[in-house]
Order: C-alpha cells, then sequence, then structure tokens
C-alpha cells in the first residue's frame, strides 16, 4: 500500500536521465575521437577511447540500477519490459561506439585525404542520428504525443549515412587511390561499423514508435 | 438457533461466490497485471463491499423483497440455494451468468409454488434494469474513452507520473466498484431473507439499535469479502491476463463505468434527489457487474472504431438473460416440492 501512495519514480527518473547523458556523451566523444583518428592525431583519439570506457562502465552501472528499481517499485508493470528492452538497446550504441575507436586506435587506418570529409561526414550522421534517438528516447518519456517528429528525423540521418557508405565504397573499390585489396577491405569495414551507429539507431526508433502503438488507449 | 444459522449458510455460500467471482471485474486487470498487488486489492474490495453493503444495501435488497415476500426459512434456503446452483452450473457451460437474475428466477419459482402473486411492475422495472445494465455501461465507456483519449493526448506528463496517477485511480475506482458491488448485489445475497431474517434488533447503548436488516446486511457483506480474499485471487490473475487483456487506462474505464452503473441502479440518495428534481427515478434493482463489464468492453470497441466487439459474448449474454431465470425458477420450483414432501418443511406460509 504504502508502495503505491509513495511516488518513488522520480528517483528513476534521474538513474535514466544519468543512463542518457552516458550514452549521448559517449556517441559525441566517439566523433571528435574518430575525426582526430583520420587526422592522424592518435594520442588524443586514445584518450577518447579511455573516456568512452569509463563512460560504458558507468552506462552499465546506471542500466543495473535502473532494472532493479523498475522492478523494486513496481513501475510502470504493463510497459517496464518494453522500457528495459529500450534502454538495453541503447547500450549497444555505446558498446559500438567504443569497439570502434578501440579498431581504429589499433590498427591506424590510412585514409586517403580525398576520402577525410566523406568519412568525417558518415561518422556525424551515425553520430546525429544516435543524438535524435536520445531526444526521442526523452520524449518517449516525458511527452510522448511528440515522439513521431523525433523518429523521423533519425529516419532522414540514417538514410543519410546509408548514402555516404554507399559513396565511399564506391570511391574505395573504383578509385586507384586505394591499390592493395586488403586495404580496401579494411577501409570498407570501418565505413560498415560507423554507419552501423545508425543502423542501431534506427532499430531502436522502430521499436519505440511500436512501444508508442502499445501505450495508446 | 443454529437450524436458523443453517438455512441462512444457503445465502452466505451465495455471497462468499458472488465475492469470488466479481470482485475479480473490479481489480482483475489491476491485480494481472501486477499494477496492484493482490492484497491491497483484497482487503480494499473487501472493506468497501461490506460498507456498501452496511450503508447503502438497504434499496435493492427492498426491490428483491418486493418481488416475493418469502417468510418460511426453508422457502428462502431453497430460492438461495437453487440460484446458487444456477450460478454454479451456467458458470461451468461458460456463460456470463447473473446473480441477480438466477435469484429473481429462484424467487419467481417460489412465486409459483407458493401461489403468491407476482408484482409485474416490480419484474418489468428489474427486467429493464438488466436490458439497461450493458447499454449504460457501453454508454458511459464511450464517454470516459473519448475523455481519457483526450486528456492523455493533450498533456505532457512523465511516463512513470503518468503510471503512478493511473495506479492510484485504479484504486480509488476500486474502491468505488467494491462499494458499488457491496450497495447493489447485498440483494443477491440477503434480499430472500429480509421477511425472515434469524436476527433480532439489538439495543447498543441509549441512542443505537443494531437492526435484524443491519445484522443480515454485515454478514451478507462479511461472506461477500470473505469470498474475496480467499478465492478471488486465481479469477483476477485470469482475467487479468487471459481474455480481458486490458491496458491499465481501459481497465480503469471499464471498472468506472460498470461501477457507475451499479450505483445509480443502487443508490437511494440518487433515487431521492432525482424525485425532489421532478425527474424520472431510476429503480432499484440489483443488476449484474459482469454483464455491466461486458458492456463497457464492448463500449470501448464501439469507441474504437466496432472491430473489437465480441458479438458471439453479446450473444451468450442475451442467452444468458433468458436460461438463467428460467433454469433457476424451475430448479426452485422442484427443489421447493422436494423440501415440502420429502424433508416436511414448511417453505411458505
Amino acid at each position: 500500500m504504502k508502495n503505491i501512495i509513495q511516488n518513488k519514480s522520480k528517483d528513476l527518473q534521474n538513474e535514466i536521465d544519468n543512463y542518457l547523458k552516458c550514452i549521448t556523451d559517449s556517441s559525441l566523444l566517439f566523433f571528435e575521437g574518430a575525426r582526430e583518428a583520420y587526422r592522424g592525431d592518435y594520442d588524443d583519439a586514445e584518450n577518447r577511447y579511455r573516456d568512452i570506457s569509463e563512460l560504458e562502465r558507468r552506462a552499465d552501472e546506471h542500466l543495473k540500477a535502473i532494472q532493479y528499481k523498475l522492478y523494486a517499485y513496481n513501475i510502470a508493470p504493463d510497459s517496464r519490459a518494453d522500457i528495459f528492452e529500450l534502454l538495453d538497446g541503447l547500450d549497444d550504441i555505446v558498446d559500438r561506439a567504443k569497439k570502434n575507436i578501440f579498431q581504429i586506435c589499433v590498427e591506424k587506418p590510412v585514409i586517403p585525404d580525398c576520402m577525410k570529409d566523406d568519412f568525417i561526414a558518415i561518422t556525424a550522421a551515425s553520430v546525429d542520428a544516435v543524438d535524435i534517438l536520445i531526444q526521442g528516447v526523452r520524449s518517449f518519456f516525458e511527452d510522448v504525443n511528440s515522439l513521431e517528429g523525433y523518429i523521423k528525423n533519425v529516419y532522414l540521418y540514417e538514410k543519410k549515412a546509408d548514402a555516404l557508405e554507399e559513396k565511399i565504397k564506391r570511391s574505395i573499390f573504383q578509385s586507384t587511390v586505394v591499390e592493395e585489396l586488403a586495404r580496401k577491405f579494411q577501409l570498407r569495414y570501418y565505413v560498415e561499423k560507423i554507419a552501423m551507429l545508425s543502423d542501431l539507431a534506427e532499430n531502436l526508433a522502430k521499436k519505440m514508435l511500436m512501444y508508442k502503438i502499445k501505450r495508446i488507449i | 438457533m443454529i437450524l436458523k444459522l443453517f438455512y441462512l449458510s444457503s445465502g452466505l455460500f451465495m455471497g462468499w461466490s458472488l465475492g469470488a467471482n466479481d470482485a475479480a471485474n473490479i481489480f482483475g486487470t489491476a491485480v494481472g497485471t501486477k499494477m496492484v498487488r493482490f492484497t491491497t486489492a483484497a482487503i480494499i474490495s473487501g472493506v468497501f463491499i461490506l460498507l456498501g453493503a452496511l450503508l447503502s444495501g438497504a434499496g435493492t435488497t427492498g426491490t428483491l423483497g418486493a418481488l416475493g415476500a418469502i417468510k418460511a426459512l426453508p422457502g428462502a434456503f431453497i430460492v438461495s440455494l437453487t440460484a446458487a446452483l444456477t450460478i454454479m452450473s451456467m458458470t461451468k457451460a461458460g456463460l456470463p451468468v447473473s446473480t441477480s437474475q438466477a435469484i429473481v428466477g429462484s424467487i419467481l419459482g417460489w412465486n409459483f409454488f407458493a401461489g403468491a402473486t407476482t408484482d409485474y411492475t416490480v419484474l418489468y422495472r428489474i427486467a429493464g434494469a438488466w436490458l439497461f445494465t450493458p447499454i449504460l455501461a457501453a454508454l458511459f465507456s464511450v464517454g470516459l474513452y473519448f475523455l481519457f483519449k483526450a486528456i492523455l493526448e493533450n498533456i505532457k506528463i512523465h511516463l512513470f507520473s503518468l503510471d503512478w496517477i493511473i495506479k492510484l485511480s485504479l484504486i480509488l475506482a476500486g474502491a468505488f466498484g467494491a462499494y458499488s458491488l457491496g450497495m447493489n448485489n447485498i440483494a443477491n445475497v440477503v434480499g430472500v431473507f429480509m421477511s425472515v431474517s434469524p436476527f433480532v434488533d439489538i439495543q447498543v447503548g441509549d441512542y443505537f439499535v443494531l437492526s435484524s436488516l443491519q445484522q443480515l446486511l454485515f454478514f451478507g457483506g462479511a461472506s461477500i469479502a470473505i469470498g474475496v480474499i480467499t478465492y478471488s485471487k486465481n479469477v483476477m490473475m485470469t482475467i487479468g491476463s487471459g481474455i480481458y487483456r486490458l491496458s491499465p487506462v481501459t481497465a480503469l474505464i471499464v471498472v468506472l463505468s460498470s461501477s457507475l452503473v451499479l450505483f445509480l441502479f443502487a443508490s437511494e440518495n440518487l433515487q431521492a434527489g432525482l424525485i425532489a428534481l421532478g425527474l424520472p427515478a431510476i429503480p432499484l434493482v440489483p443488476v449484474s457487474q459482469s454483464q455491466g463489464v461486458v458492456g463497457a468492453i464492448s463500449g470501448i470497441g464501439i469507441a474504437k472504431g466496432g472491430g473489437n466487439i465480441n458479438t458471439r459474448l453479446l450473444g451468450k449474454i442475451v442467452v444468458g438473460w433468458l436460461l438463467t431465470p428460467l433454469c433457476a425458477g424451475i430448479l426452485s420450483y422442484i427443489s421447493l416440492f422436494i423440501m415440502q414432501n420429502v424433508f416436511l418443511q414448511k417453505v411458505f406460509i
């Protein structure tokens, strides 16, 4: 009875806010780190990698606390499975960002100058998709009626990332700037992994739309 | 006295089964979806059913008393028992059966057996109320559905705060539903014993008298409450995750709509208020909460565009309307014959 009368959701709301901040910060750090790596500043990129690792650790702690509080406080029992699935999906984005920056730092790919702008553009599009997704997640909790606008924007950035992915792949394999096949494959691999961030954002946006429909009375 | 209490046992059994089944209509979704714990639901239901029965249960009880003034305890025992048995068998057949219809059928069986005159004005009033129960519940739920939809589409509220508000609303609506159930359906439990109450008035202090009717209402209300506490958990879980799988908001609408109907058909104050205003009075009639719930769910189906109306279930209700009183009446008539001629008990005076 006490559980019902006392509104304990404020605590959980703060936990989710902190978790979302970790995701946003890690995706922005990923962008900075990737840009530095494209320029050849690998020391700075390494620092970003360490910062993202720390954010990932904190995000995991927040996620565990969220799961505990959702169930222990019996909050939103009819939609808590959806809520947890959504937030758990965001954790995959941090993991992907961390793996990407780690691989760039370790393998130090040489990106031809003529492709650097496109690499930065695809990274920016993917990070923008994640950023808009996080805004959408906040809206899912705080103002569900304006969610669809964010979802449309996530789709938009994902499409942009897809178009850039195609363009870069064509450049890699059709131009003579990159000669060795192994290097071609390596660059293609990075492009796919960077675009994967926007794909993850798009998948979560689709799921969020389903969760919204389930909440309509 | 022990024999008198034994005769009362069929009414208490009726109350127990009513509590075990009908509380699920009030808190089924809330408990089934884990919005509200069963213990909380059972305590609230028990307390408010008892309060409703004690404070406002006299109106509908009087109506049943007017339909058949049973003056012999063995007769009242049989009427109540046959109604309960009819409910059991109809429930097994999967029909959304109503205790009100069963008890009215049994009373009519007694009227025929005893050669008593049936007050057809009262009977038509009761039948009319049965017909209007799902219709009114559907109308209320359509109105509430659009109201809730408009509110939810226009407010900016955090998901968790909304969840908390809905949870509290489900508790409050559940308390109102339990109160309405107690005040409306107590008649089905003790109505037939009104003229043959085994209790005598008890003087409490200098100013307060606990009348035999109040004692009867208390025992009836308590039997419903015990039914809720001891046996309704499984039914609640079935409703929460079974055929009536509703979202918490639609569950709130269904509980409010069906409870409003029960309240309308049981409130003496409302009736007096309408008469004072020169408006037509709403009869005080025990009606079926389950059928109110089906009406309310259909109302939501209509509000959503009509695709979700379960016409088969509505058809079953109509069959139940006809079959329940008929079966209860025939069973009551035969049982009264056996009680009188085999057990040699006076079933009417």
